[in-house]
């Protein structure tokens, strides 16, 4: 399987990098750059969902809060970089002061909270206006620098999204298949049997609040300073659900899922513009009969055909891609 | 180091008005094999809990390698040498053979959450000990070819030595099993009885629970009988299998009257 996955990753990353070449389409590339940008947080929901199992349903919150912070640092004079990096860690603590008082709650009660604090977010930046603008949201963001150069174009903004979920692909990667990893889906599968094993529950599943939280605040950041514009009704509830729908189309507890499912996603209601008002019907069309037809999602189903395929051993959800 | 590995002291346990261990006292002597037998509901499980933190005792109190664990979490219990299993297999159902005994090898590891993303080269190496040390385990449990075999689809039996070997990764001074042998074919129970006498010469203290008394009076040094969350009696095999009471609360006051 590792081999695959090699395989795999290496012409993922090859067709990636070769888009812009072939595509002339420069709204198709901003509409990618935004599918990267949602990549990010619907990674971090993964780490918790995919390879913790706990539900949330508050992502879009923490992914506004992470755009916020950014966009508000920054139209303070902090460079770029530095708020972009502050939102992940704020975002992170916020993360880890969610996790804590939901510790012994599971299931649907513990999705619940974090809907209700995500609402809660949302609610404080649209009647904070004297900070936040309220309602009107936040325009001129600066965008990221490197030196001189601006990323405002699509093209330099695509290949950063890239280099930067490359970089988070790996990173998760690697806690996915550590020591850290093995204990979060020990803590999936049955919470009781990981304390038994020495497995300290809280600390883990703090820990994968904290971490989900950093990549959807990054993620936020990116928005932020790639869209420069920021409004609170782009990271309200439903949002969530549709991150949520990216990782499981894409492939839940899969390293690669939740950037394809971004990905698919973000384009399908673009191209099902042209059936006006059905558009949502047919989108939801899609998501049903794909859940269906593919309960592993994309990269779930690709895995399952390779292992009939080869008749190998199965491994592990969550091993492969 | 005392004698006894573990005490459980004056314990009760009750949910609301049922007591279910009501004054339990007990001494486990290290190196050791202590079954505890008694019938369905008399206690046996909740003692268990109550041993490895999961449930707190309404009153008295555990000593572990001269350490009260009041208020101590399972996992730091788990940390200090005491392990377990479970009655109904509790195993990491959708992982694999082996990471389900990489996982209890946690608190054996030096490596910290950092380096899961950091790795210099200890890191790995301890990496590659670790597998090793746990493909070890799984064949002194019997189960080398199932290494990547995902836990739920092993059959029952196999199963419950997982957990035996999952168990004994976090290196235990004390092991807890808990009904090992239930579910387990009747040709495979020999097998079993021997991995205990092993884990046993391993230095391993074993306490056991168990319904299969012929494995019980095997096995055992000491047997201590719980009735309706009382410890009724304690000796060994041979003592426990001729007292009356024990007897009585097994086979029933009829079958007492009809022996005499």
């Amino acid at each position: 399987m590792r081999a695959n996955t090699k395989t795999f990753s290496l012409y993922f990353w090859l067709v990636a990098a070769l888009l812009p070449v072939v595509l002339r389409n420069i709204y198709l590339l901003h509409l990618l750059v935004v599918a990267l940008i949602y990549s990010v947080t619907a990674m971090g929901l993964n780490i918790l969902t995919g390879y913790t199992g706990k539900l949330s349903l508050g992502h879009a919150g923490l992914f506004g809060l992470g755009a916020y912070v950014s966009a508000l640092l920054s139209l303070h004079e902090v460079p770029v970089p530095v708020a972009m990096l502050a939102a992940g860690i704020a975002v992170a603590s916020v993360g880890v002061l969610l996790g804590i008082p939901t510790l012994k709650l599971q299931g649907h009660y513990l999705s619940i909270v974090t809907l209700g604090f995500s609402e809660i977010l949302i609610l404080i930046i649209i009647n904070w206006k004297s900070l936040t603008n309220g309602p009107g949201g936040l325009r001129g963001i600066p965008p990221i620098s490197i030196g001189s150069f601006s990323l405002v174009d699509e093209v330099p903004q695509y290949y950063f999204m890239l280099g930067l979920v490359a970089l988070l692909v790996w990173v998760k990667a690697r806690i996915v298949h550590s020591h850290v990893g093995l204990a979060l889906r020990a803590i999936m599968d049955s919470e009781t049997a990981a304390e038994a094993m020495g497995i300290s529950v809280a600390y883990y599943r703090v820990m994968a609040f904290g971490i989900s939280s950093f990549y959807a605040g990054l993620g936020g950041a990116c928005f932020s300073h790639l869209l420069g514009y920021v409004s609170p009704y782009s990271f309200q509830s439903a949002e969530s659900f549709g991150l949520l729908g990216m990782v499981v189309v894409g492939g839940i507890g899969t390293l690669y899922g939740p950037v394809l499912g971004a990905v698919l996603m973000t384009l399908l209601p673009e191209y099902f513009r042209a059936f006006a008002d059905f558009r949502l019907i047919l989108n939801a069309v899609v998501t049903i009969i794909l859940l269906i037809k593919a309960p592993g999602g994309i990269v779930g189903t690709v895995q399952a055909l390779a292992r009939r395929r080869q008749l190998s051993a199965p491994t592990a959800r969550g091993c492969g891609l | 180091m005392t004698q006894n590995v573990l005490e459980v002291i004056g314990v009760t346990k009750a949910f609301g008005g049922l007591k279910a261990l009501d004054d339990i006292n007990l001494s486990v002597k290290r190196g050791t094999v202590h079954s505890i037998v008694g019938p369905n509901g008399s206690g046996k499980t909740t003692l268990f809990n109550v041993i490895t933190g999961f449930s707190q005792p309404t009153a008295g109190k555990v000593i572990f390698k001269a350490i009260d664990l009041k208020g101590k979490k399972p996992s730091s219990i788990t940390a200090m040498g005491m392990a377990r299993t479970f009655q109904n297999v509790l195993l990491f159902r959708q992982m694999t053979a082996l990471e389900n005994v990489m996982v209890a090898r946690h608190t054996k590891l030096r490596a910290k959450p950092y380096n899961a993303v950091i790795r210099p080269k200890w890191v790995m190496e301890e990496e590659e000990l670790n597998r090793a040390r746990c493909t070890e385990l799984l064949e002194l449990c019997g189960l080398g070819a199932r290494a990547k075999e995902l836990a739920r689809n092993l059959p029952y039996g196999e199963q419950k030595r997982l957990e035996i070997a999952r168990a004994l990764a976090t290196e235990p001074e004390l092991l807890l099993l808990d009904e090992p042998a239930a579910g387990t074919p009747a040709g495979e129970i020999d097998g079993l009885l021997e991995l205990i006498q092993k884990i046993k010469a391993l230095g391993i203290t074993v306490l056991l629970i168990e319904h299969k008394m012929d494995m019980v009076m095997a096995v055992s040094d000491t047997v201590s009988v719980l009735s309706f969350g009382h410890k009724i009696a304690e000796g060994t095999p041979a003592e426990v299998s001729s007292n009356p009471e024990v007897i009585e609360a097994y086979l029933g006051r009829k079958w007492l009257d009809a022996e005499t």
